[in-house]
C-alpha cells in the first residue's frame, strides 16, 4: 500500500523529483506539496502551516482541501477517532504534541521537542498521507482511495494490477501528462524482462546482465539509475555488550578485520554486472552504499573519504594480522534475509567466502523475513553475525538513528552507545540544515572508526530503470525512498 | 447404490473436520505472526499497539475460541476479512477460485487425455519403440519440475519465438483468445507433470488386465482388437487410473501456486503465496479450506465415479 500512497495522496511536503547528479544521487529534498508556506517559531517548537488554496480532493469528496482535513488526517494516523487503530509508525511521532487548525487554511504542529528534519518527517510516505475527513463516512477506504494527489484510484485487483486516472484539478497541474497510470504486478523477473522486450511494459528495473540485450533489441531505450537510498551492512550480536567478553566482535579490531577482508569491488560487480553496464555505454557511478546512502549527496561520507578509509580497504592479508592480534578465527552463524533480494542474497553468500578467507568460518543462516528475521535478528536477537538492511527514509539521519541509538528497535547490532545518544541529541536539536550536514558527517565518522556494522557498498537489488524509446521525462523526475516514484510519475510523457 | 454413497459421504465429516483442525493450528503456530509483519520492519514494538491491532484482527483469546468462532463464522459463510487488504476473504476467493478452477482442468484434462492413449499405446506395443518412448517421456515428465519448465518456456518462448504470455488476465468468456494465449503454458506445464504418473498406470494396469482370462477370451471369441482393449482392457484397468487421477488434484492444487506466480495469472494459488508471505491468516486459512474441500470433494467424486465403472463396488 505504501507503494501506491504517493500516486494518491498529497502530503503536507514531499521529496523532491529531480535529476540524478552524476554519481546517480538526488538531493531527497523535501518541498511543498499540500502546504504553501510554514512559518517555524524561533523556539523550533511551533510550526505553523498554510495549504495552498487549489488543493482540491478527488472524487465523491470534491471540495477544497481544510485544515480541519490535516488535523483529520492525523488523528485517524495516530488512533484517536473512533475504530482507528494507531498506525504502525505512530509511535515515532511522540515528539509531536498537538496538531490544531488555526482557521480553514492554516495549521499547526506543535512539538515537545525540537526536531531539524521536520519538513522531512513530513515528506515521509511512511508517515502522514492527507485523507478527507468523510473517509469512513462517505466512502469506505477498505474499497477505494480518495486523496488530493495526482492520480484518482480507478481500480485494484490484489496482487495483479492498480489502476488511477488523471486528475486534471491537481494542485501540481497541468501534469499529470498520462491520462492513466496501469501498475502491474509481475512477481517473475524473466516475465517482466519480456513483456517490456516485446513492449508490452514501459519501464523495468533491469538487471545488469541484461542491459546489453535490452539495448540491442530495442533501439534508443532510455537507462535511469534507480535513486539509491538502502545500505546493507553486516551487524554483530551485542557488539557493546562488555558482560560478554568471549565474544570476539566485542574487540574493533576484529570489525575491522572484518571490513578489510570484503572485497566490495568485487561485491559491487557481482551485484550489479557494472562492468557490462560501462560496456554497454551507461556511466555507472562509482560509489558503494555506506551508512547513509549515496542518495543523500551532502550527507554521504564516502568509504574511502572516511576517517577510517584504511578498514574499508580489502586487503585480506592485513585483516588476517589484525585478526590474529585479536585472538585469532572463529566460528559464528551468519544470519540474512533471501527475501531482501538476489543482490543482498548473493553479497551475502560472498561475505561467507571471504571471512573464511581470514579464518572466520560462518555458517549461513538464511532466515524467512517477516516471522524470523524482522521480529528477532533485525531488533538485535541472534548470535553471531548478520547481514541487515534499511532504506527508504527521507532523512540521513534515520538511518543513523534507527541503527545505532539504544531506544531504537532495529538496531540489529545492539549499540549502547553514550557518544551516539550525545550525536542522535545534537542532530535532532539542530535547526539549521548546513549545521544538521556537518554533525551527521562527523557520526558517519565515528562510526567509521567503531565499525559496529561494517558497511557492505550493497545497495539493494535493481539499480538501473528502463524505459521504453517513446517514454519521456524520466530523466528529470528521478524520486526515491517510500514514495516508489509517486513523486516523479506525474511528469513522464511519451512521444506521440 | 445410495447405501454406499451415504457411507461414504458419512466419512467426508470428521475428514473435513479434521482439516479444518489442521489448518487453523498450523497457521497459528507459524514462528512470527501478522502483527510482527506489520510492525516489525519499521521497529515498532509498542506492546498497547500489539493489543489493539491483536483485538482488531480478533488474535485475542485462547486458541480454542479462536477456532470455535472461526468454525461458525464458516458455517456462517463468512471466512473473515484479509488482514492486509481489507476485504472479505469470499470476496478473492470468489473472483479467483474460477481462474484456478479453468486452470486445473485444463491440465488434467491434457493429463488424461496424453496419458491414457499413450499409455495403452505403450502397452499393447510393449519393448517397441513406441513402448520406450513413451516410457521415456513419462519419466522424463516426473523429473523436470514445473518451475523449472516454466522458467524455459518463458525465457526460450520469447528468444526463439517471439511469444510472451499476455500480462493482463482476461476471463474465458470475456476474451477466449486471450484468456487462451494466457491459460495454455502453464496448462501444458501442469498437464505434463500430471501425465507422466497416469501413462505409467495406465500402462501397468493395462499390461496386467492383456494377459488374463478374459481378455483371452475376448481375443478367441474374434472380437476386434479395438473393442478387447477398449471395452474389455481398459474398463477393467481404469479403477486405480481413477483413483490416481483423483488423487492428482491436490498435485493440481500445488502446481498452480507456483505456475500462476510465473505466468502472472491472478487465482488461488499466486493469492496463496503473498497471503503466507504477510502472514494473512484468513486468507491463508481459507484457501487452503477451500482447497482441501475441494480435494476432498473430487476424490468422492471418484469413488461414486467407480460405482459405475465397475458394478461390483457398489455391492462392498
Amino acid at each position: 500500500m505504501k507503494a501506491l500512497s504517493t500516486h494518491v495522496f498529497s502530503r503536507l511536503y514531499r521529496i523532491r523529483p529531480e535529476q540524478p547528479n552524476a554519481s546517480g544521487s538526488i538531493s531527497m529534498t523535501p518541498e511543498p506539496d499540500a502546504a504553501e508556506s510554514t512559518e517555524v517559531s524561533p523556539d523550533g517548537l511551533t510550526y505553523t502551516i498554510k495549504l495552498k488554496a487549489n488543493v482540491r480532493w478527488h472524487p465523491p469528496v470534491n471540495r477544497p482541501m481544510t485544515a480541519d482535513d490535516v488535523v483529520f488526517s492525523w488523528d485517524r494516523f495516530m488512533g484517536k477517532l473512533p475504530g482507528t487503530t494507531p498506525a504502525v509508525n505512530s509511535e515515532k511521532l511522540t515528539f509531536v504534541k498537538s496538531v490544531s487548525a488555526v482557521d480553514e487554511r492554516t495549521v499547526r504542529f506543535t512539538l515537545t521537542r525540537k526536531y531539524g528534519p521536520f519538513f522531512s518527517f513530513l515528506a515521509d510516505p511512511t508517515t502522514i498521507s492527507l485523507m478527507p475527513k468523510e473517509t469512513g463516512t462517505a466512502f469506505d477506504p477498505a474499497k477505494v482511495m480518495v486523496g488530493s494527489g495526482p492520480w484518482m484510484f480507478d481500480s485494484w485487483e490484489p496482487g495483479v494490477r492498480y489502476k488511477f486516472k488523471r486528475f486534471d484539478q491537481w494542485h501540481g497541474g497541468p501534469a499529470p501528462y498520462f491520462d492513466a497510470l496501469e501498475i502491474n504486478v509481475v512477481p517473475e523477473y524473466a516475465q517482466r524482462l519480456n513483456n517490456f522486450l516485446a513492449g508490452n511494459l514501459d519501464a523495468l528495473g533491469i538487471d545488469g546482465l541484461d542491459y546489453d540485450r535490452a539495448k540491442k533489441q530495442i533501439a534508443g531505450i532510455h537507462a535511469v539509475m534507480s535513486a539509491n537510498t538502502s545500505t546493507y551492512g553486516v551487524s554483530f550480536s551485542h557488539v557493546t555488550d562488555k558482560s560478554r567478553p568471549n565474544s570476539p566482535w566485542t574487540d574493533v579490531r576484529v570489525r575491522r578485520a572484518v571490513s578489510m577482508a570484503i572485497n566490495r569491488d568485487e561485491l559491487y560487480e557481482a551485484g550489479y554486472s557494472v562492468s557490462q553496464l560501462k560496456a554497454a555505454g551507461l556511466k555507472v557511478p562509482e560509489v558503494w552504499g555506506a551508512y547513509v546512502p549515496q542518495a543523500f549527496p551532502a550527507a554521504y561520507v564516502h568509504p574511502n573519504e572516511g576517517a577510517a578509509k584504511q578498514y574499508m580497504k580489502y586487503d585480506p592479508t592485513a585483516a588476517k594480522k589484525l585478526l590474529d592480534e585479536a585472538g585469532g578465527g572463529f566460528k559464528a552463524p551468519f544470519h540474512y534475509a533471501p527475501a531482501y533480494g538476489r543482490v543482498p542474497t548473493l553479497a551475502a553468500e560472498l561475505i561467507v567466502q571471504y571471512l573464511k578467507k581470514i579464518g572466520i568460518e560462518l555458517t549461513a543462516e538464511p532466515e524467512d523475513y517477516p516471522s524470523k528475521f524482522v521480529p528477532f535478528t533485525y531488533g538485535g536477537e541472534f548470535e553471531g553475525l548478520a547481514m541487515a538492511g534499511q532504506g527508504g527514509f527521507p532523512d540521513p539521519g534515520n538511518f543513523l538513528e534507527g541503527f545505532y541509538s539504544k531506544d531504537s528497535q532495529r538496531n540489529p547490532s545492539r549499540v549502547e552507545d553514550p557518544k551516539v545518544e550525545e550525536y542522535v541529541k545534537k542532530y535532532y536539536d539542530e535547526l539549521d540544515d548546513q549545521k544538521r550536514i556537518t554533525i551527521i558527517r562527523e557520526w558517519q565518522n565515528y562510526l567509521y572508526e567503531q565499525m559496529y556494522n561494517v558497511p557492505t557498498g550493497m545497495i539493494g537489488d535493481s539499480s538501473v530503470v528502463v524505459y521504453q524509446p517513446y517514454m519521456r521525462g524520466m530523466q528529470d523526475h528521478v524520486a526515491g525512498g517510500y514514495g516508489y516514484g509517486g513523486e516523479a510519475t506525474p511528469y513522464f510523457w511519451r512521444d506521440a | 447404490m445410495q447405501k454406499y454413497i451415504l457411507r461414504r459421504a458419512a466419512l467426508l465429516l470428521p475428514t473435513l473436520i479434521g482439516i479444518t483442525l489442521v489448518v487453523f493450528l498450523a497457521v497459528r503456530f507459524l514462528p512470527g505472526d501478522v502483527i510482527d509483519q506489520m510492525t516489525g520492519e519499521r521497529g515498532s514494538a509498542n506492546p498497547e499497539m500489539r493489543r489493539q491491532l491483536e483485538e482488531r484482527y480478533s488474535l485475542t483469546g485462547s486458541v480454542g475460541r479462536q477456532y470455535v468462532e472461526w468454525l461458525s463464522d464458516i458455517a456462517a459463510g463468512d471466512l473473515g476479512t484479509s488482514i492486509t487488504t481489507n476485504r472479505p476473504v469470499t470476496t478473492d476467493l470468489r473472483q479467483r477460485l474460477p481462474i484456478t478452477f479453468q486452470l486445473g482442468t485444463m491440465a488434467l484434462l491434457i493429463s488424461i487425455l496424453v496419458a491414457i492413449p499413450v499409455g495403452i499405446l505403450s502397452a499393447v506395443t510393449q519393448d517397441s519403440v513406441w513402448d520406450f518412448l513413451a516410457r521415456s517421456l513419462s519419466i522424463g515428465f516426473l523429473a523436470v519440475p514445473s518451475f523449472w519448465m516454466g522458467l524455459l518456456v518463458l525465457t526460450y518462448g520469447f528468444v526463439w519465438f517471439g511469444w510472451v504470455p499476455p500480462l493482463n488476465y482476461r476471463d474465458l468468456w470475456e476474451d477466449p483468445a486471450q484468456n487462451f494465449q494466457i491459460m495454455i503454458a502453464p496448462a501444458l506445464i501442469l498437464g505434463a507433470g500430471l501425465s507422466g504418473t497416469v501413462m505409467r498406470m495406465t500402462r501397468s494396469m493395462m499390461l496386467e488386465v492383456l494377459r488374463h482370462d478374459f481378455t483371452r477370451t475376448a481375443r478367441a471369441k474374434g472380437l476386434s482388437p479395438r473393442v478387447v482393449i477398449i471395452r474389455h482392457a481398459l474398463r477393467n484397468a481404469i479403477l486405480p487410473v481413477m483413483t490416481i487421477v483423483g488423487l492428482q488434484v491436490s498435485v493440481v492444487v500445488g502446481g498452480t501456486v507456483v505456475l500462476e506466480q510465473l505466468f502472472s495469472i491472478p487465482g488461488l494459488g499466486s493469492l496463496l503465496l503473498t497471503a503466507i508471505n504477510t502472514r494473512d491468516y484468513p486468507v491463508v486459512q481459507g484457501i487452503v479450506l477451500l482447497s482441501a474441500v475441494v480435494v476432498v470433494l473430487s476424490n468422492f467424486a471418484v469413488d461414486i465415479a467407480y460405482t459405475l465403472v465397475d458394478p461390483r463396488v457398489r455391492y462392498a
